[in-house]
């Protein structure tokens, strides 16, 4: 009989739209319901932007040069969670920082409010007033909540009058256990007008608090691209109450981690293979290594990385998670491993050497000692070879055992997985064919820049003419898209054999013409000809700058400079200007695995920067005239950068506005880039 | 079985209506809704947009955008007529204006139309009603091709921007906000319906929302009245009501310049306006200032003037240039962590005072 | 009173959530039925993984349709998620590049265990105002591969969307205000019955730069029933065009209508089409304006059949009204000049729609699906086309084994010729090696005591002597032709020997009867065959596999000689044989018979 039934019921549904006022009932019904716990925030200061990857549709562009959100000035939306004056709302709505906030609760009456924490997982805010009784919405447990069953996105902000009705979208729930496994999906029309207020369903019970969000960026401005486009979010608030004396509690609750990155990219097609392991971290202790197969996750198989964050992402800092992993053949089981809060490894230490590349021998040649560091202290010499290294752990007394190392990579990874104040010994051959063992302590990194290291970088062996050649010069190509065309610039003294910088450039607003490309190739080229760079110049949209949605086209780019290229891993820079050099912040923190450097001109960073990847160095080198307008905001992109600990060049530029480097600047981020495969 | 079959049948009899009364709704309205084309297709502006007809003889309203600046405007009707058209009034201040159809000679008659005069005599919907939104956005039909349907609700009556002086839009009244994405290029001109196809609104401009910085879809409600101050201080009301009472004879008003209040002596001095949203505290009260008289003190903090919050210096000064002397204002003040109403009446600006009220 | 209670059973097997007491009955009935349509198709949903789209299937053996734009550029081995959480390898195996269709197949991990799959709905049924679901994997969501579910409104229904660079043309397509975004390429459109109604591909995503504003597109299903034959052999499917350049009649005047503005030497000018005709109706729709006449043509591969009516006016001021059956060319450029070619495989640019592949350059086939691969110009995977093929050979030889009669050959019938009004005896005959070279094959006729004599694969054969008997356009070549094809399968053919597809075919109208187009139409499995400069169609009944007819081209700039089998019957070894034959060239029949008898001799 069902089967029956359900042939015929739906017929059923534009005659309740359309015939009658029961649906318009119901919903008025169900909101109604769900309005008395709803406040309204107002804030007053703050800054006018909020920072972050530029915003895709932005028509009208922020600031000079520092494109992001520009955060409204209306007020937003929150919802009681306890009846003695906690409130909650989503973290979107002070990611400005206001100076003062004012919530108004049902009826008009306003109160001062305080931040009390955020859940930096879940970008949901808890605020306290000094008010007593407030009325409680009833919570719709996520266990109950069906996908396609009506969703009513419900905000306070469009009008002023105290007992204005709630503003109200509807639609339907489009998924559950979204943004690795943490909110509900909604094809409610969700924006800043009701990020903070209730997801409720047609019994005006709350399913959860709207807030912008992405599977594939942090941060409180992260998806609010998707503004009203049907792609909405809010966070069960049956969980946010589960976390809520751990809030009240005043400290901000993170995502938890384990601190490894995966050998592969692909998060969805390969196994789940431990690629590297941040010093420190909880896989550390747990003695996770790399190559390690993770197979389960709190008692969840796992068959790729994908799974596996399904499995993490719900889950805080502090909270235990059962680990069990494929070492070889053998299954291990590593037990309870104590998740980190998005960890922040220490700054690894470094020798003070560039190594030289193209090396087809054994071990590794000392390019260039930087003076006072440790190489230095040591005596380690131009033209010496290092045959052997390895690191003692932290405060023992014995020696390191020297193990072989092959060529540049091993020793880069092993460097790139020690500390500061490391023990290291090193067995090296000297010009004279003598070797010697030395011992010393890893330094800082240093982020002096030589004013010529020496020019010979490579032991290439230079190529036959009958070699078959690249194309060299400018070379045009056209974007998969066909719409989009972009550049690159080849050194005509290209040497197959020789390992290439790789220079992304990507250029301002509304300057992607041929002719200006070619012009800037032109200031390059006596570098890229000196140090082996190749420089690559996509484009973007002229209007609206460069949006996320560009990523595609720049990857594209890459991709094909080292599909038909020797590009060497090491040096591949991120070269961007004004919105361009928004992106390059952007694009580096999303192409972890593969960008080394960002060198941005006249541009500040997005959203905050992501934790430190041990393995996966990322160096910054920021250029801004001190007459240009946002000079401010990138000192401040420099503050954060370095409280993340990345490796930063900062270069005013004397009497200059919003333009392109003078000369000496330009020389030094070129040396910069040569140097980044420095140890 | 057969008795479940019967009953299944049933069912199918009422269902089938059922659906049937959505596409009605289409068939129903299309008839009555115009293909505009006129001058645009520069600076992403569109060439194309919506009209609805309101009598039998070819009058027409849509929204007074750049598209009516066009000698040759054209329309396609639902049956692919194509006819000329002519602009007959225009009421910026409701960002409306009235077109008829044809040429003076043409004789145009039998029009499917709305009666807004009757709509306009309905009242107004409330937030939750299911609305169906007519247009030819993105010129996706043309000639005889219906145009597009959607559904959503109202999402609110709300003014498009709570705040004044800052939002840009031409028509400052209440709105419907709804939740579908009705506000398209060639939207502009096209209708906002309840389920029984009754006239609601009209379909506004593209246009961000200013307080969160995104696109708002809005329709400017068939009842819109707005109340104009005109340049000798008086006011008056304008309606949709009477631009198409009036029609050729209709004259729009001219009105007051923004600000024209001139503001008043308060006497209150802020901190320095650096950063660009510099909250207003209070950095100093001018001695026998009305603000003194008030019992306003320097780190109060202004949060709302008259119910409208501030977000910064520069919007409160904003509000209060539109305030003149005599004029009283309630300021709410944050000292502390308590918030205080406070009420101060302007005067005017003394000669000698060594800092004029609003800017020192 | 059973009907009342129904919605409120429902309320309980499916909304545990809302207390049935608190809402109106007819609300918790509108959704139940939706939760209980979308819990029904939810499993069909697939998340294309490589290329970031979306899809659905459409059978239990594993075929599902995405977008063009999502597979393009990608290997031909894809890795594709379903609701259930597990990630499977799937094979291209068709491509459509101008309607913006792919057809995949997913390979199962159990054999044993059939796929969920989606039905197909009518999308012709569905109107503006119709509510609709959409699935699929928006922005790379569904990192646990459960589809997205948006629900929206039908907007407008028949919308053209023109072409983009050329390609991705979306002719009588769905409007939609259902949200699809980018990753939602390739995925299901539903109604509310859980029916696949079309796939979503498209948006007006100019305001806010690729997302979604409000207005979608889904190509109809409709159309991609009329390309799945092609699809599934393996095809890269070329589109249709008339041969005519059509115009609105005049822009400036008040009523549109579809003029034939321009014409180049094809079928339609042969059936008698000219410049300044007024199409009124084609495929039996009319045409108003020049959007529904392409939202027509855009309904049909390259190839097939359909009849146009037209209107044109005498000198005298009166006008005429006739209906032709046009034999549509193909759309790709290359086409116009050489109806017959194959499509050559092209490069693939990307659309600026909702999906971007990463690469430009398609990448090897790898993985356990790289068995299922073959590469062949002209085809987005051989492999299966050979299967189908294959497949099809099988079915036909159930119908009887010809492979042991390499003899002599003659057909003898009694019927009417051209338009004599008696009864002729006609016969024909192949002689292997018959020709006085003794090397060549030669086949010959006597029509009404007339002979005629034709070496069908000898060099110096003139195209004249080709089309003997005059009039038939072939006839002799033609039998020559079905006896290797019969006799000797695919070692009978030097060149093409694949399968066609799925393709509309006509059975000749009744002895004075006025032609009715949708009445003699039938749907045939096509064989393509050439030798010899000789390029045949073979059309196959479905339902029985016997041959219904067949066009054999001599000449590509002029029309075929078709030859229409009837009234089968076993023969003493028990092979099915046609007891009746048409045979027409262009707009004339040349010959309707009854077949006396077949002589087939063993070598």
């Amino acid at each position: 009989m069902i089967k029956h039934f359900w042939i015929l019921v739906p017929f059923v549904g534009l005659m309740v739209y359309a015939q009658d006022d029961s649906w318009e009932q119901a919903v008025q019904t169900a909101t109604k319901k769900a309005t008395a716990s709803m406040v309204t925030i107002e804030t007053s200061g703050g800054t006018e932007t909020i920072s972050s990857a530029a915003v895709p549709g932005k028509r009208r562009p922020g600031p000079a040069g520092a494109p992001g959100v520009r955060k409204g000035s209306g007020p937003t939306t929150g919802v009681v969670v306890s009846p003695d004056g906690y409130i909650v709302s989503s973290a979107f709505n002070f990611a400005n920082k206001p100076t003062s906030i004012i919530i108004s609760t049902a009826g008009g009456k306003r109160h001062v409010a305080k931040i009390i924490a955020t859940d930096q997982s879940r970008m949901v805010t808890l605020l306290k007033i000094d008010a007593t009784g407030l009325p409680m919405p009833e919570v719709l447990p996520v266990s109950s909540i069906q996908v396609g069953q009506t969703a009513i996105a419900m905000g306070k902000t469009l009008s002023l009058t105290p007992d204005a009705p709630p503003s109200i979208s509807v639609g339907i729930i489009s998924a559950v256990g979204r943004i690795w496994g943490r909110a509900i999906q909604t094809d409610a029309k969700v924006s800043p007008v009701n990020y903070g207020g209730p997801l409720v369903d047609l019994s005006g019970k709350v399913m959860g608090i709207l807030v912008p969000a992405s599977p594939q960026a942090e941060g409180e401005t992260a998806g609010f691209e998707w503004y009203d486009s049907g792609i909405g979010f809010a966070m069960p608030l049956e969980q946010i109450m589960g976390n809520l004396e751990r809030l009240k509690q005043g400290k901000d609750l993170r995502r938890g981690v384990m601190g490894i990155t995966m050998q592969s990219n692909d998060m969805y097609g390969v196994e789940p293979i431990v690629g590297g392991v941040m010093p420190n971290s909880p896989a550390q202790k747990a003695g996770l290594k790399p190559g390690d197969k993770i197979i389960s996750v709190a008692g969840k198989n796992v068959e790729s990385h994908a799974q596996m964050m399904n499995q993490l992402g719900t889950r805080y800092e502090g909270d235990e998670v059962e680990v069990r992993i494929k070492r070889g053949t053998e299954e291990l089981n590593l037990g309870k491993v104590a998740l980190a809060g998005s960890l922040a490894s220490p700054p690894n230490g470094t020798l003070g050497i560039l190594p030289m590349r193209d090396d087809k021998e054994k071990g590794v040649e000392v390019r260039y000692v930087f003076p006072e560091t440790s190489a230095a202290k040591i005596g380690l010499k131009e033209g010496d070879r290092i045959l052997k290294a390895g690191l003692s752990p932290l405060q023992s007394k014995t020696d390191a055992p020297l193990r072989p190392i092959g060529n540049r990579e091993e020793l880069a990874s092993m460097i790139h997985a020690s500390t500061v104040g490391q023990q290291f010994g090193m067995e090296v051959k000297r010009k004279d064919g003598k070797t010697e063992t030395l011992k010393g302590t890893l330094g800082e990194s240093s982020e002096i820049i030589p004013p010529k290291p020496p020019e010979k970088a490579s032991l290439a062996k230079v190529s036959g003419a009958d070699v078959k050649k690249p194309d060299l010069g400018l070379v045009t190509k056209n974007s998969a898209a066909g719409d989009k065309t972009f550049l690159l610039n080849v050194p005509i003294s290209y040497e197959p054999n020789a390992g290439y910088g790789l220079v992304i450039w990507l250029h301002p607003t509304g300057k992607g013409k041929d002719k200006e490309m070619e012009d800037l190739f032109a200031i390059w080229d006596e570098y890229c000809a000196r140090y082996k760079f190749i420089m690559v110049a996509p484009r973007c949209d002229a209007e609206l700058g460069w949006t996320p949605g560009d990523s595609d086209a720049i990857m594209e780019a890459i991709k094909f400079a080292q599909d038909n290229y020797n590009i060497d891993k090491k040096r591949i820079v991120l070269h961007g200007m004004g919105s361009g050099a928004q992106m390059s912040f952007y694009m580096a923190f999303q192409q972890r695995q593969l960008i080394r450097g960002v060198a941005a001109v006249g541009g500040a960073m997005g959203a905050s920067p992501k934790e430190r990847i041990a393995t996966e160095p990322l160096a910054f080198f920021l250029a801004v005239g001190d007459k240009d307008p946002i000079r401010e905001s990138t000192i401040e992109t420099q503050k954060k950068l370095l409280e993340f600990q990345y490796p930063c060049v900062f270069r005013e530029m004397k009497d200059r506005g919003h333009q392109y480097l003078d000369s000496p600047t330009l020389d030094q981020i070129a040396t910069w880039v040569d140097l980044l495969d420095r140890l | 079985m057969t008795g479940w079959l019967a009953a299944s049948i049933g069912l199918l009899a009422i269902a089938w209506q059922g659906d049937v009364t959505g596409i009605q709704l289409a068939q129903e309205v299309n008839p009555k809704l115009v293909k505009l084309f006129g001058s645009g297709g520069f600076k992403g502006l569109p060439s194309y947009g919506t009209g609805v007809i309101i009598s039998q003889d070819g009058y027409v309203l849509t929204v007074a955008n750049h598209l009516l600046e066009s000698s040759d405007l054209r329309v396609h009707l639902y049956d692919g007529t194509r006819l000329p058209a002519r602009v007959i009034a225009v009421e910026p201040e409701l960002d409306v204006a009235l077109l008829k159809l044809g040429t003076e000679k043409s004789k145009i008659e039998d029009l499917p139309f709305y009666d807004v005069l009757a709509a306009m005599k309905a009242p107004l919907a409330l937030p939750g009603t299911t609305i169906f939104a007519f247009s030819n956005q993105f010129q996706i039909a043309t000639r005889d091709e219906p145009m597009s349907m959607m559904r959503g609700n109202i999402a609110a009556y709300a003014k498009l921007s709570g705040r004044i002086g800052i939002f840009e839009a031409p028509y400052s009244g209440n709105v419907y906000v709804v939740d579908a994405i009705t506000n398209n290029p060639g939207a502009a001109g096209g209708i906002v319906t309840n389920r029984k196809g009754e006239l609601l609104g009209l379909i506004g401009r593209e246009l961000r929302n200013e307080q969160t910085d995104t696109w708002i879809n809005y329709a400017v409600p068939i009842q819109a009245t707005v109340d104009v101050r005109l340049a000798d201080g008086s006011s008056r009301k304008v309606s949709i009501q009477e631009l198409v009472e009036k029609k050729e004879n209709y004259k729009p008003v001219t009105k007051a310049q923004k600000g024209s209040g001139g503001g008043g002596y308060h006497g209150m001095v802020f901190v320095p306006n650096v950063v660009d949203r510099t909250p207003p505290y209070i950095e100093e009260i001018l001695p026998k200032s009305p603000a003194h008289k008030a019992g306003l003190l320097p780190d109060d903090l202004v949060v709302y003037v008259d119910g409208l919050p501030v977000v910064s210096v520069t919007m409160l000064e904003e509000i209060l240039e539109k305030y003149r002397p005599q004029d009283k204002v309630q300021l709410e003040i944050r000292r502390g962590d308590k918030l205080q109403t406070i009420s101060l009446q302007l005067e005017v600006t003394p000669k000698a005072s060594p800092a004029a009220g609003a800017k020192p | 009173m059973v009907r009342p209670a129904l919605p409120l059973v429902f309320a309980i097997l499916f909304l545990p959530a809302i207390h049935a007491a608190d809402l109106n009955p007819k609300i918790l009935q509108m959704e139940s039925a939706r939760l209980e349509t979308i819990r029904k198709v939810s499993p069909s949903v697939v998340a294309v993984v490589t290329g970031g789209g979306s899809g659905v299937l459409i059978s239990p053996d594993g075929y599902a349709l995405t977008n063009f734009h999502v597979v393009a550029g990608q290997s031909p081995t894809l890795k594709c998620g379903l609701a259930d959480g597990i990630l499977y390898d799937a094979i291209l195996v068709g491509l459509d590049k101008i309607g913006d269709v792919a057809l995949i197949k997913l390979l199962p991990k159990d054999d044993k265990k059939p796929f969920p799959f989606a039905a197909l709905g009518d999308s012709d049924k569905v109107q503006v105002g119709d509510q609709s679901i959409a699935m699929g994997n928006p922005f790379m969501l569904a990192t646990d591969f459960t589809p997205t579910v948006t629900f929206g409104l039908v907007s407008g229904v028949h919308r053209y969307q023109y072409p983009e660079r050329g390609m991705f043309e979306y002719t009588d397509c769905i409007q939609i205000d259902t949200s699809i975004n980018p990753g939602n390429s390739g995925g299901p459109l539903f109604n509310m019955r859980g029916e696949l109604i079309g796939i979503n591909g498209r948006g007006s995503f100019d305001k806010r730069a690729r997302i979604n504003s409000g207005v979608g597109y889904a190509i109809s299903i409709n159309q991609i029933k009329n390309f799945m034959g092609h699809l599934r052999s393996g095809m890269l499917v070329d589109h249709a065009s008339l041969g005519a350049v059509v115009s609105s009649g005049f822009e400036e005047s008040s009523f549109s209508k579809v003029m034939i503005s321009g014409m180049i030497d094809s079928d339609a000018s042969r059936r008698g089409l000219k410049i300044d005709d007024q199409v009124l109706f084609f495929a039996g729709r009319p045409t108003g304006s020049v959007n529904q006449f392409k939202n027509v043509l855009g309904l049909f591969p390259k190839g097939w059949r359909v009849p146009l009516t037209f209107k044109r006016e005498q000198e005298n001021g009166s006008s005429e009204r006739r209906e032709i059956l046009v034999r549509l060319m193909g759309y790709e450029k290359q086409d116009l000049n050489n109806p017959n070619a194959e499509a050559k495989p092209v490069p693939v640019p990307m659309p600026k729609g909702p999906n971007q592949p990463k690469v430009q350059n398609p990448k090897a086939p790898s993985g356990p699906a790289a068995k299922f691969y073959e590469a062949k110009a002209g085809y987005a995977n051989y492999h299966f086309n050979k299967q189908e093929r294959d497949r099809l050979l099988a079915s036909i030889g159930k119908n009887g084994d010809f492979k042991a009669l390499a003899g002599n050959w003659q057909l003898q019938a009694t019927g009417r010729i051209g338009d004599k009004g008696r009864q002729s005896i006609v016969v024909l005959r192949v002689t292997p090696k018959g020709a006085k070279d003794g090397k060549n094959d030669l086949a010959q006729g006597i029509f009404d005591g007339i002979d005629f004599a034709v070496e069908p694969l000898a060099v110096e054969q003139s195209g004249k002597t080709m089309k003997d008997p005059p009039g038939s356009g072939g006839l002799l070549v033609a039998f020559f032709q079905l006896r290797q094809l019969l006799v000797y399968g695919e070692k009978g053919f030097v060149g093409d020997f694949s399968h066609g597809g799925m393709e509309p075919y006509y059975l000749p109208t009744p002895d004075g009867e006025k032609p009715n187009y949708t009445a003699s139409r039938m749907d045939a499995e096509v064989l393509r065959t050439s030798l010899g400069g000789v390029n045949s169609k073979w059309y196959f009944n479905p339902k029985d596999y016997q041959l219904l007819g067949c066009e054999v081209s001599t000449d590509r700039d002029d029309d075929p000689c078709e030859i229409h089998f009837s009234d089968y019957r076993k023969d003493s070894q028990g092979r099915m044989l046609p007891g009746k034959m048409v045979v027409r060239y262009g707009d004339k029949e040349y010959l309707r018979a009854t077949i006396d008898g077949w002589k087939m001799e063993e070598k």
